[in-house]
């Protein structure tokens, strides 16, 4: 019910926040939505109102005692003492208990609201579409969880008994000392309505000052951050002068500022106490007279400093804790800000068991930012079972592709088809359920191998898990680590090298054995040796899938069904690998590494050194036309270059042989390897693990 | 704990004369604080009770004690808020300083003595613990002064004026010490378990919202969801403990303090009843129990604070007790020889990690010609980044000499050093600047030509005039609108804008296309001519792992497992060298190889 009531409140917010909000409503709401946390725990909170009332009561209560024990001595009326006091320690006793379950309460309240709120708010930060993620600071996103939530810890754990109880004892004191002397409470109102005052007026001040704290305090730590990150930059390129100056400038702006709103803040107490002196003065004055004229008795004005006292102690104290609750309650907008950001679409339907699995892009446009199209009308089906490659320049939108098709961001114009049916119609969950992807920048988590290598399915066994290291080439250096699979990987995998953290991830998208297959630029850090081998692993993973590979090497793209050429967001060319060779155009302008229009300008290097005539069995035959016209390129390119580019014309002949020597060595080799691992029945039984695992 | 407080009270001595005016203030306004319960009794015993004029009142005199005490009042408000500004100068700038001095440590920190604290940890370092300490040094002059100064003259006043009531306090607060000590120590190591939570969490956090497209492309949001809240409740369970020890401190303190109140009443009694005292002087005597017994408190609420404060401080000390390592300037030599026979040189350089036996280089003597361009190929391991460390002094060679320009590198100092040398580091930083400022970062004398040519070379032109405002385009962290080889670029265009001696690609076209490539080093060669025509040659040193790449060059350096296996130009390589025979027909098989050309 509680729980209903919560969600319906917060939709409502969302609505509410659509719009451009005004400033002045934020703080009200804030607290709002920060009470509501307070729903599910209201029989707590409940409690606590009641025990600080209690308490608060037995607070007010204590002095009475007291003033009556000083007037039986005033009055000499000695033996009155004892049974005073006495009555006076045994509610102090029940005070102290009530402080003590006020404490606790206070605390478990605290830590279960703030558990939730975190929890809520870390459940958001994963739902947030990449769109929000990529552009907004992550140091700023983590200070969400880091500062804003301690913020709000702290005050609720301290401030709210504070609080509350200040509330309670200024009502409670105020009718305690009316029934004492209307005279003397009047007095007293005075030094509140000048407290008050005070308070608003450094208030105002002192929330402008914070405010530019803030801000400067975050540029300092995103500065921090940004330049400790990039140590090695800075000291390569000898910048630690400059860095330290900029840093220099912005921290000593921070302190300038920091002095301002701190002495501000801290004037609030000696501001306090001055009133609250004051009124201790005023007191003794007036009550001076009132006993002088008989009006009331010198217990009274004893009674009366006390309560001055307890008076204005919670308003002093609540004064000191505005700054605190300012931090807190600006931390919470900024946590309800992210909470309100719209999170990726749920819902949809479940991808049908019988999907057969052709995509269609149709009539796609995407733009990042407004105006700057990164894919224009781009039109593509991928048929079930094919590998199809994007090629293309850096920029030309190939990842955006991958993105778009993931529904990391969603397209801007046309449709994303699955089997005829836009994507958008499927839930998130069980459209990415069939896409396995291995990125470019590899991601790990600090927790044990074998949870990074099972991250697709964490009930896959260790025989799995095994096999999956297997395909990926990675068994021999996990073997190496402390605790093989159950080795923590502590900072997220840091200590491993570039090209052991890609084996992991491809371990990684072994495992999850996807019916389609996203490939980024994925080998592009592992040497080409690893490389050479990860491809056997990597076309046993692929056979039978649907793949696109992303990727600028040739080894990756050669054996794929279909090409795809891009450039600006257009495909340029399509087709096989041979078609599009033979047909001359960006895709061999691409490899040859010349641009179009520009062969002369084309790098010697290449030109000469590449195999002239290099014969791969079967084939050598299709490139006699482009062989021709390669070579005479290669040989106007050289008359125009430095001599020492000629040079590397003797030996040609020779070294042309040798890689041909060696290609066949190699071709064999690999042919055998390929042959035993049928043998050993490796490759069956990880086809067992991917079908296992794909259900 | 054993800590050395020196240090870091260095950095509070340039305020020594604001602190101890904030000091001074602040023990005034206590002062007044106390004495003010003094006029009090007296308006009490003898304006009201007449005490000394036989029992008449004096209304004069309650009203003149009025006025004192009114003025009195207003002058410890003005000292409170004096000593409040004194306070939050000596400890802004103190934290201020204190987070210059470990900026500038870390700056100068060799590679070692990062990869210890590694960069998360030293980022944490310079955000909260900086904080944390300014904040405890400003409880410090603020809280401890108060609460002592109360505890003192309070003691003091009561002492004063009774000695039977300063016997009930003396009872009073040995029990009060006693209860916080217990608790201090109880909760101690639990705020240490505490911070460690805080860490774990942030870990998780930030591993999520960086792998975020790994988490969503795997559907695996529950399972973080699940993982992050055992951590989650795992700090909640944490920090209740500590709450809990802390709830017993106010109740505690709460009922020895009106023991300590009722006891004074009662021995005041019976004072009274043998007349040696005034009711007066029971109500001072009670007002000062109470401040006594509330500074003890807040004694014990600061040690609280204290104890994160001094484990921040111990993280801020470990940063600032570093020495130097390499970094220790050798004499600035006479800038630039172009007459020098090599630009670089290495005489059986022999390199291992600091801490481990295996050597990662291993007599390694190579050289290259002012002007030349050398590419050094190898696996993933075979020492070719060490080798650009080494270069560059981030690591000191364990034996064996380099020499740039025929001068060792140690007797360059650290800057000039690498003023002459520019590397493109594998990992691209870029930073929250816009794109000209990225690429202007690394000089001091540049022109916007400049800019343009070093962008055009490294081929970034074209991409920077398509962002929507050009050069002065922001990058932004998450670098939404650069791909890896955007960035790539813009790291390459910088390091050309310096115009170097010698510029080194660490493996720093990884993510460039082969077309894209080839005119980056057409253009780099051309660039190259200009300066030989110049006068000042630039060396080339690339690190690549594609043959491909390693062909731009003019000679190819091949490492294997920190051994120098061979160097020559490809074609001699590939007579000569095994293992490039190798490396290329691995990559000619997936690369090359089906490129048919002539």
């Amino acid at each position: 019910m509680a729980e209903k009531k919560e969600t319906s409140g917060l939709l409502r917010h969302w609505h509410r926040y659509d719009g451009p909000a005004e400033k002045a409503v934020h703080r009200k709401e804030t607290c709002r939505r920060l009470l509501a946390y307070f729903r599910t725990e209201r029989w707590r909170l409940l409690l606590l109102v009641l025990i600080v009332t209690v308490s608060t009561g037995i607070g007010i209560a204590a002095p009475v005692f007291m003033s009556r024990a000083i007037d039986a001595v005033t009055d000499s009326r000695y033996s009155d003492v004892p049974p005073i006091l006495f009555w006076m320690m045994t509610v102090c006793a029940a005070y102290a208990a009530m402080l003590f379950v006020q404490g606790r309460l206070s605390a478990v309240l605290s830590q279960r609201i703030i558990l939730r709120l975190r929890k809520d708010l870390f459940e958001k930060i994963n739902s947030l579409p990449l769109s929000y993620l990529d552009r907004h600071s992550h140091g700023d996103l983590m200070s969400r969880m880091t500062n804003d939530a301690d913020n709000i810890t702290t005050v609720i754990s301290t401030s709210m008994g504070t609080m509350l109880s200040g509330v309670l004892s200024i009502c409670g004191t105020t009718v305690v000392m009316l029934s004492f002397s209307v005279p003397l409470t009047m007095l007293i109102g005075v030094t509140v309505a000048a407290t008050l005052a005070t308070t608003k007026a450094v208030a105002g001040k002192l929330g402008q000052y914070f405010q530019e704290r803030q801000e400067l305090l975050g540029r300092l730590n995103g500065m921090t951050e940004e330049r400790i990150t990039a140590v090695r930059t800075v000291k390569a390129y000898a910048r630690e002068e400059r860095t330290f100056q900029e840093f220099e400038q912005t921290a000593d702006n921070l302190t300038g500022i920091g002095i301002r709103a701190e002495s501000v803040g801290s004037a609030m107490g000696p501001l306090m106490n001055t009133i609250s002196n004051g009124a201790f003065v005023m007191v003794s004055v007036f009550g001076a007279y009132l006993v002088l004229k008989g009006w009331i008795t010198v217990g009274v004005i004893s009674a009366f400093i006390i309560y001055t006292k307890q008076f204005t102690r919670p308003i002093h104290e609540m004064a000191q804790l505005y700054g605190q609750i300012e931090a807190a309650l600006a931390g919470a907008e900024r946590i309800f800000h992210v909470l309100d950001e719209v999170g990726e679409a749920q819902g949809g339907q479940e991808v049908p068991s019988d999907f057969c699995g052709v995509i269609e892009f149709r009539h796609v446009s995407f733009s990042y930012v407004p105006g700057k199209r990164v894919i224009d009308d781009f039109n593509l089906i991928i048929r079930p079972g094919r590998k199809v490659a994007l090629v293309g320049a850096t920029g030309s939108g190939k990842t955006t592709i991958v993105n778009l098709l993931m529904r990391f961001y969603e397209v801007d114009e046309g449709q994303i088809l699955l089997d005829g049916r836009d994507i958008r119609t499927y839930s998130l969950g069980s459209l990415r359920r069939l896409v396995g992807i291995v990125l470019q920048d590899t991601v790990l988590f600090s927790e044990s191998v074998r949870y990074n290598l099972a991250y697709a399915d964490e009930n896959a066994s260790l025989d799995a898990v095994q096999r999956a290291a297997g395909l990926a080439n990675a068994a021999s250096f996990i073997s190496y680590l402390p605790q093989q699979y159950e080795t923590v990987l502590s900072g997220a995998g840091q200590n491993l090298s570039e090209g052991e953290r890609q084996l992991l991830a491809i371990g990684r998208a072994c495992l999850a054995a996807p019916r389609i297959l996203i490939l980024d630029e994925a080998t592009s850090h592992v040497d080409t040796r690893t490389e050479a081998s990860i491809q056997d692993a990597m076309l046993r993973l692929m056979r039978g899938r649907t793949c696109l590979i992303v990727a600028h090497r040739l080894s990756t793209i050669r054996d794929a069904d279909e090409i795809i050429v891009m450039d600006q967001g257009h495909i340029v060319e399509q087709g096989s690998h041979e078609e599009l060779l033979e047909r001359e155009g960006a895709y061999y302008a691409l490899w040859s590494g010349a641009l179009p229009g520009s062969i002369e300008k084309t790098p010697p290097k290449r030109g000469s050194s590449k195999p002239d005539a290099y014969d791969r069995p079967g084939k050598s035959g299709d490139y006699d036309g482009t062989q021709e016209s390669g070579c005479q390129r290669a040989h106007a390119l050289m008359q125009d270059d430095a001599e020492s580019d000629v040079q590397t014309e003797s030996g040609h002949g020779h070294a042309e042989q040798k890689i041909g020597e060696l290609y066949e060595k190699r071709n064999g080799a690999v042919r055998q390897r390929d042959i035993t691992s049928y043998r050993t029945g490796q490759d069956e039984s990880a086809h067992e693990v991917w079908n296992r695992n794909g259900k | 704990m054993v800590f050395r407080e020196d240090v870091m009270i260095r950095y509070l001595y340039p305020y020594r004369y604001q602190a101890s005016l904030a000091v001074f203030l602040m023990i005034a306004e206590v002062l007044v604080d106390l004495y003010q319960p003094r006029m009090m009794a007296s308006i009490v015993d003898e304006g009201i009770l007449g005490a000394g004029r036989g029992g008449v009142p004096d209304p004069e005199f309650v009203l003149r004690t009025g006025l004192a005490m009114a003025l009195v009042v207003l002058l410890g408000g003005g000292c409170g808020i004096a000593g409040g500004i004194c306070v939050n100068f000596c400890a802004q700038h103190f934290g201020n300083d204190v987070r210059k001095a470990c900026f500038r440590r870390i700056l100068s920190f060799s590679m070692e003595q990062v990869d210890f604290f590694h960069t998360g940890g030293l980022i944490t370092r310079m955000t909260s613990d900086t904080a944390q300490v300014q904040t405890m040094v400003s409880t410090a002059l603020r809280g401890v002064v108060r609460s002592l100064t109360f505890l003192c003259v309070g003691t003091a006043a009561l002492l004063t004026l009774d000695i039977h009531f300063s016997l009930v306090t003396m009872l009073a607060i040995p029990v009060i010490l006693l209860e916080v000590s217990v608790i201090v120590w109880k909760s101690n190591p639990l705020f240490r378990l505490w911070q460690q939570k805080i860490d774990g969490l942030n870990q998780i956090m930030q591993e999520d919202i960086r792998g975020a497209r790994v988490i969503k492309g795997y559907h695996q949001e529950k399972r973080e969801n699940l993982r992050f809240g055992v951590a989650n409740e795992d700090l909640a369970d944490t920090q209740l403990r500590v709450l809990m020890i802390i709830s017993c401190m106010l109740p505690l303190a709460n009922i020895v303090m009106n023991a300590a109140i009722a006891a004074v009443i009662y021995v005041g009694a019976l004072d009274a009843a043998s007349g040696r005292i005034m009711p007066g002087t029971i109500m001072a005597a009670l007002t000062y129990i109470v401040q006594i017994l509330n500074g003890l408190l807040m004694f014990a609420m600061i040690l609280q604070l204290f104890a994160r404060g001094l484990t921040s401080k111990r993280r801020l000390q470990e940063i600032l007790d570093q020495g130097n390592d390499v970094d220790g300037d050798g004499c600035a030599l006479p800038a630039g020889r172009n007459n020098a026979a090599y630009a670089v040189e290495l005489r059986h350089v022999f390199f291992h990690y600091p801490g481990q036996q295996e050597d990662v280089l291993s007599d390694i003597s190579l050289s290259v010609r002012p002007g030349e361009m050398l590419a050094v190929v190898g696996a993933t391991g075979a020492g070719k980044s060490t080798l650009i460390r080494l270069l560059l002094r981030f690591y000191p060679a364990t034996s064996g000499s380099i020499r740039v320009f025929d001068t060792d590198i140690r007797d360059y100092s650290v800057h000039e050093l690498r003023r002459k040398i520019t590397v493109v580091l594998q990992r691209t930083d870029l930073f929250s600047l816009t794109i000209r400022d990225n690429i202007v970062w690394g000089c001091d004398d540049f022109s916007e030509r400049s800019v343009r040519e070093a962008a055009r070379i490294a081929q970034a032109e074209a991409f920077i005039l398509r962002q929507p405002e050009g050069y002065d385009t922001m990058v932004s962290e998450g670098g939404m609108s650069l791909s890896g080889g955007q960035r790539q670029r813009l790291a390459i265009a910088r390091a050309i804008v310096r115009r170097p001696d010698i510029l080194v690609f660490d493996d720093s076209t990884s993510a460039l296309d082969m077309r894209t490539e080839a005119a980056l080093f057409r253009d780099l060669d051309g660039y190259a001519q200009r300066r030989q025509a110049e006068g000042h040659p630039l060396t080339r040193i690339v690190v690549a792992q594609r043959i491909a790449t390693a062909r731009h060059a003019e000679r190819i350096a091949v490492l294997d497992h920190g051994r120098l296996i061979g160097c020559g130009t490809h074609e001699e390589l590939l007579t000569d060298c095994p293992l490039y025979q190798e490396i290329c027909a691995s990559q000619s098989q997936t690369e090359e190889a089906v490129i048919p050309h002539g």
